[in-house]
């Protein structure tokens, strides 16, 4: 599947016809995203939008966003601009679920704008208070003597805006679909009901997946196969059966 | 039961489907056993194990190199 960049976005597919599109926001320390490999299986009718982060990769001339608010504003403008009046599906892993939900907030309130469905991935809900060890186990892996990855630089300040992140609580009208890697110690599926709180639109189902934290790095397969049950399923809500 | 070192190994195990064994001794962080993420991951799962809130004190790289280190630091 060939792709293109335009402004922040990278297009997998041809988006120029296509009535939906599956739009993926991107996890902490990511510089290119991670989710080509899923956007590569979707049917052609589905194309993929990769959302970047300006100021690092690709787009290391532009101003890096100060917080999750910021990158929000960049990839709705872009979104909007780029593929205007489709039909998007939002999905989000850990980090990329809160921008998902904070770009669908923005997309919400502009005309000619659908969110068809919003796919949180890994993370637990939008209110919630990010858990200090978490920091303090990334901090463990800074000593002095130890060479820093690729990558750690972009993660140090995505966790950064992780925990300066806050939000008003609104309610997205997005029909909602969570995933989980079955033993992520991040956010557990339990934990992910919660997302359904911040949404007044129907629940698509909660999508479990053999892993941890990184399951969605592996089984691309099952993955595409989920995210292309949840563009029809958005479709035709009233067809999910009960117990999801 | 009371967990001990063998559940962490064990959770080692089952995200490494190419590692058979993994002696108490082993330094899982030097030989890339885990990589940053599993790190932090094995931190909290730690802590879930324990049942108590880990300390920022408690939580330094040498207290999670070895299955060794890990029972004596946090299953003791």
């Amino acid at each position: 599947m060939n792709t293109r960049a335009e402004r922040s976005l990278v297009i997998q597919g041809d988006a120029g016809k296509a009535d939906d599109i599956v739009v993926f926001l991107p996890p902490a320390g990511a510089v290119a995203s991670p989710y080509l490999p899923i956007g590569a299986l979707l049917q052609d009718t589905l194309p993929a939008v990769h959302c970047e982060t300006p100021g690092r990769g690709r787009l290391a001339n532009e101003e890096a966003p100060g917080s999750v608010h910021g990158a929000a504003d960049r990839w709705a403008a872009d979104l909007a601009e780029i593929v205007p009046g489709r039909r998007l599906h939002l999905v989000g892993h850990s980090l990329g679920a809160l921008y998902a939900y904070e770009v669908t907030l923005r997309l919400e309130s502009r005309p000619h704008c659908e969110v068809a469905s919003l796919s949180a991935s890994g993370a637990r809900e939008p209110g919630s208070t990010p858990r200090s060890l978490l920091a303090t186990a990334f901090a463990a892996l800074r000593t002095p003597d130890r060479q820093q990855g690729a990558g750690e630089h972009w993660m140090d300040r995505d966790l950064r805006m992780r925990g300066e992140y806050r939000t008003a609580h609104q309610v997205v009208r997005a029909p909602l679909a969570l995933l989980c890697g079955a033993s992520d110690p991040f956010a557990t599926p339990a934990e992910m009901e919660r997302w359904k709180d911040f949404t007044s639109g129907p629940y698509l189902g909660m999508f479990t997946f053999r892993g941890g934290h990184d399951y969605y790095l592996s089984g691309e397969q099952a993955i595409t196969d989920v995210i292309s049950r949840v563009v029809e399923h958005s479709r035709h809500p009233e067809l999910i059966p009960r117990s999801q | 039961m009371a967990a001990t070192w063998n559940d962490v190994r064990e959770w080692i195990l089952e995200r490494n489907p190419d590692l058979t064994d993994l002696q108490p001794e082993t330094d899982i962080i030097d030989s890339r056993i885990i990589d940053s993420l599993q790190f932090v991951e094995l931190v909290l799962f730690i802590e879930d194990l324990r049942g108590t809130a880990l300390e920022s004190n408690d939580v330094s790289l040498d207290s999670f190199r070895t299955l060794k280190g890990i029972e004596q630091t946090f299953f003791q």
